[in-house]
């Protein structure tokens, strides 16, 4: 290799070390299966919930079965985090404007979709039904960072 | 017509989808209804069979994909078994 190639060489490295660095203050993907992407400015009705508290967003609509299925995986996990700084809110988008905005900053399609936020705002995105380990897993990352 | 005649009249119409696509109607008939009743609220306020799991943008090309069946239900049959509303389920072998 000559000089040119090898100092070319060393700018295309250089070049790709910077994008994974860039590229990792987006999303943190976790060993268990789901990552918080940041870049999502919470609405006021959120951030307003997030004062020392780690919050828990189930968004739902009327009439829709899999919303029912999740309802009690939610429960269980409410549950195990009561008396804890943990919420958990339900914005129904059916119900009023606030709650479709909500489900509009975090780019959900279809319901049920989970959110669990960190401090920072970042948000782990579970759409349908969930898995309640995995779920829990990013509570606790969540919960970390307060 | 009523909420509730529309929902049967649906149940009937995604019956006869199903035996015509060799699929069926999720097993479990109160998921059934709950959809069918959804999918009636949604054509009584929207004039359209929106899917009820689904967010309706306000983009009529948008939304033309979640009107039942939507583009997503053979994929979802596919790979899951069952489409995200519950209302159709693959045949099991």
């Amino acid at each position: 290799m000559n000089l040119k190639s090898s100092k070319r060489y060393v700018a295309v490295v250089a070049v790709l070390c910077l994008l994974c660095v860039g590229m990792s203050g987006c999303a943190s993907i976790s060993s268990g299966g789901y990552e918080f992407k940041s870049g999502i400015t919470p609405p006021t009705a959120v951030s307003d919930l997030m004062q020392n508290r780690t919050v828990i967003l189930f968004i739902t609509q009327n009439n829709c079965p899999a919303c029912e299925q999740t309802r009690p995986l939610i429960a269980g996990l409410q549950s195990q985090y009561n008396g804890t700084n943990v919420t958990f809110v339900n914005f129904n988008i059916d119900n009023n404007s606030t709650s479709l905005n909500v489900g509009r900053a975090y780019g959900v399609t279809a319901t049920p979709t989970t959110v669990v936020l960190r401090k920072d705002g970042a948000a782990a995105i579970f759409p349908g039904v969930f898995d309640p380990s995995t779920v829990k897993s990013a509570i606790d990352d969540a919960r970390s960072t307060y | 017509m009523d909420v509730e005649e529309q929902a049967k009249k649906i149940k009937d119409w995604a019956k006869k989808y199903a035996e015509k696509r060799g699929i069926q109607l999720n097993p479990d008939e109160e998921r059934v209804d709950e959809v069918a009743k959804g999918l009636a609220a949604r054509q009584e306020k929207f004039g359209k069979r929106y899917c009820p799991c689904r967010i309706i943008t306000g983009d009529a090309d948008e939304d033309r994909k979640i009107i039942c069946p939507c583009v997503y239900h053979q994929e979802e049959l596919k790979e899951f078994g069952m489409c995200h509303c519950k209302l159709f389920s693959a045949k099991e072998q």
